[in-house]
């Protein structure tokens, strides 16, 4: 066996094994529903509703395996133009979010592209404010989104 | 040309070697969840009743013309996020406060701007209906009191009309 031969299976050896291993990091949302509550004339005037339960939001784990000082990005997004139904024309970027230790004036609108919210290198957890904007020409309805969070572990 | 399959099997391992590499160097492992954003948005209407007018003392000349005339009398303000209507009654028969004087509710007329008169009456009545996602709509009313030397006696009549927003479902 040529010597170029014996560098790729020495490569075979090494590395593969690693891949398949997985070293990447999990993410462990805590809700599995972002709830607003029953908004209110206040509400409507005011122009916006906030989640409610614990904290205010939702909280998300982030867990290094394997490797403690693994990289990873933490991504949000909707793959919905609008909230369900359909037929009422909410659009997506009525939902906005932040971070919780973040100001008033940091929240965004959800988007269809992927939105980084944080990175990091070790196990965290973070916690991350909704809010709705709603306004007198929403019309009475059930509405529903889904919200994507991705996990990037490089 | 001779084929020479060793050469091929060296790339082809050569290849995969330098493909585990890239992999390990480039490759991003991804996780993925999800959560649902829920709110139920109920039928919300608000309506605000300003800019409320008296009438004056009626005059001898009001009184033989009949009737005297309060325009844009009262201003109603309707907020909407589904169709809505405005009902107006009375809850009571008798326009005077003053003991033993009477002056029957009918006298009381009420119209939308450019609209014609109606008596009010104990039983609601629609005085306007309107579509979803108002925001600050404004109707006006005029008041009108019918006066007939007989049936309005010195007295303190004092007469509020019950205004009523609710939820409207048109004829389909």
């Amino acid at each position: 066996m040529s010597r170029l031969s014996k560098i790729s299976l020495l490569f075979l050896i090494l590395y593969v094994p690693s891949i398949l291993s997985g070293n990447h990091s999990s993410i462990r949302v805590d809700a599995m529903q972002i709830t607003f509550p029953i908004p209110s004339k206040e509400d409507l005037e005011r122009g916006y509703v906030e989640a409610i339960g614990n904290l205010e939001g939702i909280q998300a784990f982030i867990q290094s395996q394997n490797n403690e000082n693994s990289h990873w990005r933490l991504f949000l997004l909707t793959e919905q133009p609008y909230f369900i139904p359909i037929q009422m024309n909410k659009p997506h970027y009525d939902l906005l979010w932040k971070l919780h230790q973040d100001s008033e004036s940091k929240y965004q609108p959800v988007s269809l592209q992927r939105s980084e919210i944080i990175s990091g290198i070790s196990t965290t957890q973070i916690q991350i404010d909704f809010r709705l904007k709603i306004s007198w020409q929403d019309e009475p309805a059930q509405y529903i989104l889904e919200v994507l969070f991705e996990l990037d572990s490089l | 040309m001779s084929f020479k399959p060793r050469f091929f099997i060296r790339l082809l391992i050569l290849f995969y070697g330098w493909f585990a590499g890239f992999c390990l160097v480039n490759v991003s492992a991804q996780d993925r969840t999800s959560v649902y954003a829920d709110i139920v948005i109920p039928p919300i209407v608000e309506l605000k009743v300003e800019n409320k007018q008296t009438f004056p003392e009626p005059s001898v000349v009001d009184m033989k013309r009949g009737s005297m005339e309060l325009q844009n009398a009262v201003r109603l303000i309707v907020h909407s996020n589904s169709p809505w209507k405005i009902s107006i009654y009375s809850r009571c028969d008798n326009l005077y406060i003053t003991p033993n004087a009477y002056k029957p509710i009918q006298d009381f007329q009420w119209r939308t701007t450019g609209g014609t008169y109606q008596s009010i009456s104990r039983s609601p009545v629609t005085v306007i209906t309107g579509e979803k996602g108002v925001v600050a709509r404004e109707i006006f009313l005029d008041y009108r009191l019918l006066l007939r030397w007989e049936n309005t006696p010195p007295g303190h009549w004092e007469f509020e009309p019950i205004f009523d927003i609710s939820p409207w479902e048109s004829d389909p």
